[in-house]
């Protein structure tokens, strides 16, 4: 199957390598979707990396507002145009309906396109009103494309976010993109871009986020990580924690790979614990290790590592340990899924703590995505072999059911409680759940002092 | 003399030989040896030497005046050997391949036998000839082929270690007992019977109560505490009471780490039967001579404990010494028996 | 296969195989009648044999067993330098200056946690392990947790080999605690004073020892400064 990678980052990903040469892909959506930058990177993409000349045709910008948009991406398309690698065309639909597919041919001839952007077909409908013979006249269209070797993006303008019309394009088109911009919990929106058709080849199915960066789009294709590197070797050694007594209560330690919830109420300790499974897997093990902080900033973790007479700062510049800050305002969840993967296996992690899982909850407000989201993180690290802990809220507080949900996709769940006992505050772990690993049950003694977290296994049955 | 004269080398054989027969003789062996060096020099002052060539009676003029006598009778060049004078003390230095003795000197080393200098031994024999006072050598590293050593007035008459005068054998001037095994060991069993909880402090109070005198007379003798710390361990050996190695002192800190091979408590212990239940540490008087001996020569107390012994499968015994936490001594006093 | 001795002439005596390591023995005996000589004795034959010593000192700072050994011409310094003697401060919780302290003594994980923390520094040696006394840690305990430690811990410890010495003084926890954790020691020592109030006497008496033949008679001690714990019969001549 001859395929052409569009070169949009992430993007081809989703088709396993690219469209099918020929082909014609609707780019549909609200406006402000993002589809014009869609089909522009599809083209500069094609000149400049795989040197493939193209064509953009369109009938409701002018040009200049083009040139200006691709520059805000660092793409100077006149300079391509003077190259002869591009052409834009501006007409009007009237222009285009009419057999006059020799206009775009003659364009297409003089850079020998590979490639076509046609903004907006959604014009055709304007000029036609009667849907057969619209629907000809598309058809007609598209196979003229086809004929002259081009592959095709074509933007389409929706009306609405919620109705769904399966108009008559969709059923000549090759392949369908459907873009949108979705309102979140919060104050958050976001983009996701789905995959309704592909014609003669296969595609990842769901919805996927994307991001409109500096240097173009990145689509954020969540299910695949969890398909890549399946064949790095598990280890069946058990990983040490670095915190006394855990391991006893764990029968030696944390499965390999395991990502493991770390549950519990402010001040119980799940950050310092945290902390020194990095910090004693990088000193005791020169193991590396990613703390991952949506709450505090390294300076904060920096300071509270101290407190224990931890340098994660020298640790950090030993290339031990990378903490990585991102504010919940910034944080997008596949795009912090995908590059955690990423920086996982650049960096060799193989400990991971993310603090906290709070910031997914906040995002999610469907049960069905929290678990498909958790369960892409949670396979993406289990197949990079990372031991994680989840730092996660205390388990009755979290709202309705969701953790729950959560500690079903996780492989263990430690839960770190507060409790008061002939008036003094003692601090208790129960490990609640370990696959595969026969723990002790039971609450037990867990101290915080100068050394860090120590857990005292209970003594009898 | 000629550098490679035979005669010259066959004195050295001499000396070596003599030196490792009187390694042979159970007791003394150095006393005996440096009895025949200044026997032989007495022979040759006898008939060489005139007081008359004296310009003083300054050790180092003495000692000057007789390398020159020597050399008049072509044995050596004067001119090879510095003296200088330290105090009380008469430096000598020589560069190792000038010296007539080397090949006894080195092949002495080399065969781990007693070092003893025969130049310096010479010298104290026309020391005690001119002055009638005895003088005592000792041998400092030498280093870049250069050979020091040193001659001092000895703090009292020289008194040999072990004698015989007959029936009466006298070590350090003082009637002592050859004891066979057997009797020894009959011995420590009539303790243990009678009082066998006794039976380690018997031991290593016996051991600590006899080191400290014989520790106190060395001191006198030696006053380098390092030098005078191995002559007694080689009395030890002399004694037979076990092939001791000084493996590590510091006079600093005032801690020492010794070894004993073959100790005699634990060939006693081997074919006399065990003195414990259990095996275990059994060299107390060992380890009581050497707490009394580094107490004198360290000046403090000092404990020192049997931390392996032979008798329990090790290669040798090793003892640990240390001072005694100063904080206790203040509370408490001495806690160690003093005579 | 290495036999243990309490280094006390009169009582080893009594005792012909000695004990074997990985035996647990019971002290029980009446404040000041010479429990912690006894443990003293018991290190000093420790040290004379290789052994490890591993002192956890509940009643007294540590520096008191050291004083005491080293008047007993025992190079306390040496043998902790080669870590051959450690001791364990569970007397002075907070501000301890020793290596090895208890931060807090009202829970028995956090003692057990330390403990089996020295006696993993110990792997592949003969060890000797004295509480003095353990009956301090168990006080005002709930016996349920009392029995889980105790259960839980003589198991490891006669797993691990280790010869244990543990001290209770009486009266000092139920006689129904004294008596249930009684029955896993191998061996249990009393110690006690006798006679009137102006002329009490020293006694010990062997309560039991296990797969082992023994007289139970008592036996009057005293205290030497010098030889430590000497049973009255060794003042004489035996065969």
């Amino acid at each position: 199957m001859n395929k052409m990678p569009t070169g949009i980052n992430g993007f081809d990903e989703l088709v396993y390598g690219g469209i099918i040469r020929g082909n014609s892909v609707l780019v549909e959506g609200v406006p402000g979707a993002g589809k014009t930058t869609f089909g522009i990177e599809f083209v500069y993409r094609g000149i400049t990396q795989f040197d493939e000349p193209g064509v953009i045709v369109t009938c409701e910008e002018l040009p200049e507002s083009i040139y200006r948009d691709a520059f805000n991406f660092g793409w100077d398309l006149r300079a391509f145009e003077q190259a002869n690698k591009l052409r834009i065309l501006c007409t009007s639909p009237e222009a285009l309906e009419d057999a006059e597919v020799n206009l775009i041919e003659e364009v297409v001839r003089e850079v020998g396109a590979r490639r076509i952007l046609v903004d907006s077909i959604s014009h055709f409908k304007s000029v036609i009103n009667d849907p057969l013979s619209l629907r000809r006249s598309v058809y007609g269209f598209c196979n003229g494309l086809r004929r002259l070797g081009l592959t095709s993006f074509l933007v389409k303008e929706r009306e609405s976010e919620e109705k769904r019309e399966y108009a008559f394009e969709e059923y000549v088109v090759d392949a369908v993109i459907r873009l949108e911009n979705k309102e979140r919990p919060g104050l958050h929106r976001h983009r996701v871009l789905e995959i309704s058709k592909t014609r003669g080849q296969e595609h990842i199915p769901g919805k996927h986020t994307f991001r409109i960066t500096d240097e173009g789009i990145r689509v954020f294709a969540l299910r695949g990580i969890t398909d890549v590197n399946s064949e790095i070797s598990q280890e069946n050694k058990l990983l040490h924690t670095g915190v006394p007594g855990l391991d006893d209560l764990l029968r030696g330690g944390l499965p390999r790979g395991a990502s493991v919830a770390v549950a519990g109420g402010s001040g119980t300790g799940k950050t310092v614990l945290g902390l020194q499974y990095l910090v004693k897997g990088a000193m005791d093990y020169g193991e590396r290790g990613i703390f991952l902080s949506f709450e505090e900033t390294p300076q904060q973790l920096f300071a509270n590592a101290r407190q224990f007479s931890w340098d994660l700062y020298a640790l950090q510049e030993q290339g031990l340990i990378k903490v990585v800050y991102m504010p919940l305002s910034r944080m997008e969840i596949d795009e912090t899924i995908i590059g955690l993967g990423e920086q996982v296996k650049s960096f060799g992690a193989r400990r991971l703590v993310l603090d906290s899982i709070y910031a997914f909850l906040s995002r999610i407000d469907n049960a069905a995505v929290l678990h498909e989201k958790f369960y892409c993180l949670v396979t993406c690290l289990n197949r990079l072999n990372c031991t994680t802990l989840l730092i996660s809220p205390a388990w009755d507080t979290a709202a309705g059911g969701r953790l729950e949900l959560i500690h079903s996709v996780v492989q263990g769940t430690m839960l770190l409680k507060s409790i008061l006992s002939q008036n003094r505050r003692v601090r208790q772990l129960e490990l609640y759940k370990m696959r595969g690993v026969n723990h002790v049950m039971g609450n037990h003694l867990l101290e915080i002092n100068a050394s860090g977290v120590q857990v005292f296994p209970r003594l009898g049955g | 003399m000629k550098e490679n004269d035979i005669s010259r080398i066959i004195i050295n054989y001499m000396y070596l030989s003599m030196c490792r027969t009187m390694n042979q003789v159970p007791f003394s062996g150095r006393h005996w040896l440096e009895q025949f060096v200044t026997g032989v020099a007495q022979y040759f002052i006898n008939e060489y030497w005139d007081d008359l060539m004296l310009q003083s009676k300054k050790p180092l003029d003495i000692c000057r005046a007789y390398l020159n006598t020597l050399e008049r009778v072509d044995f050596l060049n004067a001119g090879d050997y510095r003296l200088e004078e330290s105090g009380e003390n008469l430096l000598l230095s020589v560069k190792r391949d000038k010296c007539v003795y080397r090949e006894y000197c080195l092949r002495a080393r080399e065969e781990g036998l007693p070092t003893f200098c025969v130049r310096l031994g010479t010298l104290q024999a026309i020391l005690h000839h001119v002055l009638g006072e005895n003088f005592s050598e000792s041998l400092e590293k030498e280093e870049e082929g250069v050979c020091r050593g040193k001659l001092f007035p000895a703090a009292g008459p020289k008194e040999e270690i072990v004698t015989r005068e007959g029936h009466v054998l006298k070590i350090a001037g003082r009637r002592a007992v050859l004891l066979p095994q057997e009797t020894y060991a009959s011995l420590l069993v009539s303790v243990r019977e009678h009082a066998p909880h006794a039976l380690k402090h018997v031991l290593y109070d016996a051991g600590y109560q006899s080191g400290l005198s014989l520790a106190h007379k060395s001191r006198a003798l030696y006053p380098d505490p390092e030098e005078c710390l191995q002559l007694l361990l080689e009395e030890i050996k002399n004694q037979g009471l076990g092939n001791v190695e000084l493996v590590s002192v510091s006079l600093t800190r005032a801690r020492a780490r010794i070894r004993c091979y073959e100790s005699f408590q634990v060939a006693v212990a081997n074919e006399c039967g065990y003195l414990y239940r259990t095996p275990q540490v059994i060299c107390d008087l060992l380890r009581g001579f050497f707490a009394a001996y580094l107490s004198v020569l360290f000046e403090k107390e000092i404990i020192c404990e049997e931390m392996i012994c032979q008798s329990m499968g090790a290669d040798y015994c090793e003892f640990l010494a240390l001072p005694l936490p100063k904080k206790l001594l203040d509370r408490r006093g001495t806690p160690w028996p003093k005579k | 296969m290495h036999r243990a001795y309490f280094g006390v002439e009169g009582l080893d005596r009594n005792i012909e195989q000695g004990l074997s390591y990985g035996s647990q023995i019971m002290v029980e005996g009446d404040s000041g009648v010479g429990k912690t000589v006894l443990a003293g004795e018991f290190i000093k034959e420790g040290l004379r044999c290789g052994d490890t010593c591993v002192y956890v000192a509940c009643d007294e700072p540590p520096a008191a067993m050291r004083e005491h050994l080293l008047s007993f011409k025992v190079g306390t310094p040496v043998y902790e330098e080669t870590g051959r003697l450690v001791f364990i401060d569970a007397y002075e919780e907070d501000g301890s200056a020793e290596k090895y302290a208890l931060s807090d003594l009202r829970n028995l994980e956090k003692y057990f946690a330390l403990e089996t923390e020295v006696l993993r520094g110990c792997i592949g040696r003969r060890v000797r392990l004295v509480v003095d006394s353990l009956s301090t840690l168990l006080t005002n305990l709930d016996i349920t947790d009392v029995l889980d430690f105790h259960r839980a811990r003589i198991k490891q410890l006669r797993k691990k080999g280790i010869l244990t010495m543990d001290i209770f003084v009486s009266e000092v926890l139920e006689p129904r605690i004294i008596t249930i954790t009684g029955h896993l020691y191998n061996f249990i020592l009393k110690m006690n004073f006798s006679g009137s109030r102006y002329n009490s006497v020293r006694l010990m008496q062997i309560g039991k020892v296990k797969s082992q033949q023994f007289v139970s008679s008592s036996h009057m001690f005293t205290i030497s400064p010098v030889y430590g714990i000497l049973v009255s019969a060794d003042m004489g001549v035996y065969q």
